[in-house]
């Protein structure tokens, strides 16, 4: 979905253009091993709408849900949003927070790359010459798991101004586990481990959330662009983390 | 009551262009062609083009373009694979495809 338009500015000027979108074989969404092997041409709808990924991965089709628009969801594929690694994207806030893999294949090779590492800077990947994404790998989750996705976006492209992810378990009424994953406020989409350590242990009263959503974009170089500046973008990042984990918290199973 | 009008002519040629002519009415939109008309011929000016005639059509500004080939759309080898064996083989070093496993 962002090929041609790449391709117009004259970002992108590839002499041979493989096209990956019509292969059948990387189309696919499996339950295997404790964890979805979702195929890297599997649309935004795709994802979206399959109940097995609502069922076990509900984060992950919340997520889809909110791309771009419907023409894009129909045509845009999980591997091709991956491989691009636009930093305003939506899908790297949940794979950071769900620790998602990224499978690599070339003709002689094949390995498996976590989505923290292969996602490295705007428009950058460790992807090799001759590899594709062929696969993303998620973790299926735990039934006392609550997700959410909560997104600024802009209003011509759906674009992420800031999209927090954010998984959340409790045990024995004490947070136990925290993941936050945040797409479009800097240059890479990143985990936000910070706010991940302020909320493991506590109950989540509102003001222990707030002083953990706080943490969100200390020491991150924002972006600023006609969308909004810096500052502004940081505090839309603190904003929508809180409301990303009071959101979570509420779908506790 | 009104009073009585007369209405004339009067005539003041433009020193500012040959025919002396001058706009009325939304004067302010005739910029817009010579605005859209300079955009193309500095889009063009890296190929020498320094003017264009109006109108300005497709087959114009295309002609123009053709005059050297880095200013029409990049053209590129299109193939669309049926297999992912047969993808990673296109991808690999060279392009050329591995034989089938």
């Amino acid at each position: 979905m962002s090929l041609i338009p790449m391709m117009k500015l004259r970002l992108a000027t590839p002499e041979h253009l493989v096209d990956l979108g019509r292969l059948k074989d990387l189309n696919y969404i499996r339950e295997q091993g404790g964890a979805l092997h979702i195929g890297a041409t599997t649309t935004h709808y795709e994802i979206e709408s399959s109940p097995l990924v609502r069922a076990k991965c509900p984060l992950l089709a919340e997520t889809a849900a909110h791309i771009g628009d419907v023409q894009v969801r129909n045509r845009g594929t999980i591997g091709g949003s991956v491989a691009h690694a636009d930093p305003s994207a939506d899908y790297p806030a949940a794979l950071q927070a769900l620790e998602a893999r990224v499978v690599l294949k070339g003709a002689q090779s094949d390995r498996t790359v976590p989505v923290a590492d292969f996602l490295v800077d705007t428009f950058t990947t460790t992807i090799e010459p001759g590899e594709i994404v062929s696969e993303i790998v998620v973790p299926i989750e735990d039934p006392g798991t609550g997700t959410s996705y909560q997104k600024v976006l802009q209003p011509a492209s759906g674009f992420a101004i800031v999209g927090i992810a954010v998984r959340i378990r409790k045990a024995g009424g004490k947070i136990a586990m925290a993941r936050i994953g945040v797409t479009g406020l800097s240059n890479c989409s990143y985990r936000a481990t910070a706010v991940e350590k302020a909320l493991e242990g506590k109950t989540g009263s509102a003001g222990e959330i707030q002083n953990a959503a706080a943490l969100v974009a200390e020491g991150v170089d924002a972006n600023s662009d006609l969308h909004g500046s810096a500052e502004y973008r940081k505090h839309l990042a603190v904003v929508h983390t809180a409301r990303a984990i009071l959101s979570a918290l509420s779908r506790m199973a | 009551m009104m009073p009585w009008i007369e209405s004339d002519h009067t005539i003041t040629p433009s020193p500012v262009n040959p025919l002396g002519v001058k706009g009325v009415g939304e004067a302010g939109t005739i910029g817009c062609s010579p605005a859209v008309v300079n955009s193309v011929v500095d889009a063009l000016s890296p190929l020498g083009v320094k003017h264009i005639d109006m109108p300005m059509t497709p087959e114009k500004s295309g002609r123009l373009s053709r005059k050297e080939p880095r200013m029409i759309p990049q053209t590129f080898e299109y193939t669309a694979p049926k297999t992912l064996q047969e993808a990673l083989g296109l991808l690999a070093e060279g392009g050329k495809p591995l034989p089938a496993a």
